[in-house]
């Protein structure tokens, strides 16, 4: 079972050639549940996660080799998820040449559109809530409050202060309630 | 036995006419109970471990219940998407696939417009090159520089591209390149050749 294998020994396992394939098939099913939800939270759709996501795989196995590991292998898959899912929207944004705003209005429409949409449920309200929150705070709500990450090790992914990571959450938080709060 | 007698002696002393049998009781264990004992301890310790766990209120929540009593309260783990059937189990193998070709999985869309930003980039880099290129071969001329650029020919930029940059491969023609580009255009292509990363939101308070 790849969950058996901590990330060093995968990869060790990497950087053999014979172990090469079968380190990365492990670290993709180890890690792929995880990054799946984080980039999800952020693209909505299943479709762009899906895209993005395997670009972010690929984009580990180019450059896996050249991993230093004085990080962990685990933050340094969120930094790459993160970055390509912002470098995504960026890009969206640029081809359909829309503003930040619009941006916003087409990832709420893709959650009206998400199969079993129900604008009364608190979990779909949760999700709209979070949609209304800047791109960084966002990140920083979705890591702590469902994933419940240590500031630290967000800190490492997103290259930000612990502190001032502690005040997007306490802002995101906020606000996810003053939503919730008029919605309820 | 001298130790035994010691004893008896000792318990004499302490209180005379006591007289206590010696006989061990011949009390029952359980089979293999002292083999057990440490893997039977350790299985115990984890198992309270785990119910000590649960009870204590996770650094997460009790921060959440700092900010937001009302959030704290509502329902949390809820994940509303969905996923298609078997999407993780097929991701390793179709991920194994990609890799064989060697091609990022951008939709076709994505190459059409990665494409049309390097013909842009070629097509900017070619005036640039143009206009030095002209202005270096005659710029004794008192003709105004799109005087001077219009009189060149198109075989003759064409063939100086070719020659002197990378930019056009000697089978393109100038035809080829969009015929104007807009500003959107060129604030597209310095941004993506200068943010590598993209940063994240600097009015985030």
């Amino acid at each position: 079972m790849p969950e058996s294998f901590t990330d060093k020994e995968l990869l060790v396992l990497y950087r053999q050639e014979d172990t090469k394939e079968k380190a990365f098939t492990m670290i993709v099913e180890k890690y792929q549940e995880r990054l799946y939800w984080h980039i999800r939270r952020l693209l909505i759709s299943h479709e762009d996660t899906n895209d993005v996501l395997q670009n972010v795989f690929i984009k580990v196995w180019r450059n896996l080799a050249s991993f230093r590991e004085d990080a962990q292998l685990y933050t340094w898959l969120y930094r790459i998820a993160t970055n390509e899912s912002l470098s995504y929207i960026e890009q969206q944004k640029r081809k359909s040449a829309i503003s930040l705003d619009d941006m916003d209005l087409a990832l709420d429409n893709k959650l009206h559109s998400e199969p079993g949409f129900d604008g009364n449920s608190l979990a779909w309200k949760l999700q709209k809530a979070i949609l209304q929150l800047p791109q960084k705070q966002k990140i920083v709500f979705n890591l702590r409050y469902f994933e419940e990450m240590p500031y630290e090790e967000m800190s490492q992914i997103l290259d930000t202060s612990i502190g001032a990571l502690k005040a997007s959450y306490h802002h995101a938080v906020k606000k996810v309630e003053e939503f919730l709060k008029n919605e309820v | 036995m001298e130790k035994d007698k010691d004893i008896q002696r000792e318990l004499e002393g302490i209180s005379p006419g006591l007289n206590l049998p010696r006989e061990e009781l011949n009390l029952s264990l359980p089979k293999d109970y002292f083999a057990n004992l440490p893997s039977d301890l350790l299985a115990k310790a984890k198992l309270m471990d785990a119910d000590a766990a649960e009870n204590v209120e996770s650094e997460f929540l009790s921060e959440l219940k700092l900010l937001s009593p009302f959030l704290a309260n509502q329902v949390r783990k809820e994940n509303p998407f969905t996923v298609p059937a078997n999407y993780f189990t097929g991701l390793a193998s179709s991920l194994a696939e990609a890799r064989k070709n060697s091609a990022p999985i951008y939709k076709l869309s994505n190459k059409i417009f990665t494409f049309r930003r390097c013909v842009i980039a070629a097509t900017v880099a070619i005036a640039i090159s143009l206009s030095a290129v002209y202005l270096a071969k005659d710029h004794s001329s008192n003709k105004s520089f799109s005087q001077q650029l219009a009189e060149l020919s198109i075989p003759e930029m064409e063939e100086y591209l070719a020659e002197h940059t990378s930019y056009m491969e000697p089978s393109m023609h100038l035809e080829d390149l969009p015929v104007s580009i807009d500003e959107q255009d060129i604030d597209n292509l310095l941004e993506d050749n200068t943010l590598k990363d993209i940063p994240f939101n600097p009015d985030t308070p």
